[in-house]
């Protein structure tokens, strides 16, 4: 398996936060991909995950996951 | 020895049972076929389970699901009933992998849905588990997911999608490496 920059910014996230909930479509190669991410923020009442694109974790930002990213 | 012929095409009348050997009818129809029915007689019957549809549809991009909650994994499909009395047999060849270099157990569950209804869902987010036993695994492989739905009711469009959660909100990749996951329903008509 690739190890994607998708993955790695899954991996990255989770050092910064070992709760956050998200998910990535496609790669992450750019902070205007990172924008991209869905963070879970809830279910809705059929379990679902209610999702959004604005970031709620304050110590995740897109120069603190590259910083990550880039000793992976 | 004299062997007597006869001519079943003169001298009968009426339908020959079936405990005689007959089929208990007069006629068929063209394009039906037979089967027995609880009297043990046989019967004209309807096109049972004829496929009226098929429809299908691939992805290859990537979809990196790290969340206990089930969300999109951008595997759907849209199919339009023909009758509100069809069943929809939808199926998934989902492909996955799990692994990071961390000694990490992963697993994830499946969810169907109907539009916004959860039509089938895995009991557990471990229903595709990876247990970890060293310090750099990998696992990936296809799962197969078959359900069958019999409340669809409806000739209006419908989607039918994916889902996943993942299990402890490890990171599951599906779709990895521009390997094909696909979705498939068959309109099976009354």
């Amino acid at each position: 398996m690739i190890y994607t920059t998708a993955l790695k910014c899954s991996d990255a996230i989770k050092i910064l936060k070992s709760d956050a909930q998200f998910v990535i479509y496609g790669m992450v190669d750019s902070e205007s991909d990172f924008n991209k991410i869905e963070w879970v923020t809830g279910e809705d009442e059929n379990g679902t995950g209610i999702t959004t694109k604005t970031n709620p974790h304050s110590e995740i930002t897109w120069t603190k996951v590259k910083t990550e990213m880039d000793k992976l | 020895m004299a062997f007597a012929t006869i001519d079943v095409t003169k001298g009968i009348t009426g339908t020959i049972p079936v405990a005689n050997g007959g089929t208990g009818i007069a006629s068929g129809t063209t394009g039906q076929f037979l089967k027995f029915t609880g009297s043990t007689t046989l019967a004209s019957a309807a096109d049972n389970g004829k496929i009226g549809q098929f429809v299908r549809a691939q992805q290859t991009t990537a979809v990196t699901v790290s969340t206990t909650t089930y969300t999109a994994i951008n595997l759907s499909v849209n199919i339009t009933p023909s009758a509100a009395s069809s069943k929809i047999i939808i199926m998934a060849n989902i492909k996955y992998s799990m692994g990071l270099a961390t000694n990490t157990d992963r697993g994830f569950g499946v969810r169907c849905m109907r539009d916004t209804t959860n039509i089938g869902t895995s009991a557990t987010l471990y229903d595709v588990y990876h247990k970890s036993t060293n310090s750099d695994f990998i696992d990936g492989g296809r799962v197969p997911f078959c359900l069958f739905d019999e409340s669809a009711n409806t000739t209006s469009q419908i989607t039918y999608s994916f889902k996943v959660g993942a299990w402890n909100s490890n990171s599951v990749v599906l779709h990895a490496d521009s390997n094909w996951s696909e979705i498939m329903c068959w309109e099976l008509l009354a």
